[in-house]
């Protein structure tokens, strides 16, 4: 079990990883929707996480193991 | 051997950070899996609301642990969701887990617009770090790692 948790993180990372570098692109193609990756591709976009999720699911990709990410228009700065 | 977890530099909230990938074991629902900024300054783990939402995790009716809490101006509720299991990914591709409460960060004071909610991340605390011996170490190859301290 822990031997397959650690090859999905593997592939969490690598699919966070594209979403990152692909992140000036997807504000213009994409801005201020919920993007999924996966594979290192974006396999959906849209309005809410609900709509993304009911597309997953019907694509058989379970959404809690998926890069879900909000992209924003413009880059939002804070400091925490 | 001490515990060495890669951390990635990652852009969050338009600046750089520290961050980690993570699994966690809520109940008898699958695994979910997060990205989060190692903070030394956040007191909590938190689970950020849009990954709870990508989850089965009824998070709403959980009690509050901290009615009060601002995060970059904005007020949250941090509900408790108790000890979880999460699993972390270590410098040799072995799997290191540790028990640890995680609260969710649910925003309160919504406006419409307000897209900065929506990309909120998830929070390794420095609860989480303390409890387990773990330190933040730079690297000089630019590397960075959550590493446990002898």
């Amino acid at each position: 079990m822990e031997e397959k948790v650690v090859l999905s993180l593997v592939n969490y990372e690598k699919d966070f990883i594209a979403f990152q570098k692909q992140l000036p692109r997807l504000r213009v193609t994409n801005p201020n929707e919920f993007v999924a990756f996966k594979e290192g591709k974006l396999v959906s976009a849209g309005n809410s996480i609900e709509l993304i999720k009911e597309r997953l699911n019907s694509n058989g990709i379970e959404p809690s193991g998926t890069v879900i990410e909000f992209v924003s228009k413009d880059e939002i700065r804070v400091i925490v | 051997m001490a515990i060495k977890i890669p951390l990635i530099k990652a852009n969050s909230l338009g600046y750089e950070r520290d961050m980690v990938t993570f699994s966690v074991k809520y109940g008898s629902l699958p695994n979910f899996y997060a990205s989060a900024i190692v903070d030394t300054g956040c007191p909590f783990c938190i689970i950020s609301e849009s990954v709870l939402n990508k989850t089965r995790i009824s998070y709403i009716d959980k009690p509050v642990h901290h009615k009060q809490t601002w995060l970059g101006g904005i007020l949250f509720e941090l509900k408790d969701l108790g000890e979880c299991k999460l699993f972390f990914r270590d410098h040799e591709n072995k799997s290191v887990s540790f028990q640890h409460p995680l609260y969710g960060g649910v925003p309160i004071s919504l406006k419409p617009g307000q897209f900065f909610l929506q990309q909120l991340p998830c929070f390794i605390g420095k609860d989480f770090l303390d409890r387990n011996f773990l330190s933040i170490i730079k690297s000089r190859d630019g590397s960075s790692y959550l590493q446990e301290v002898e």
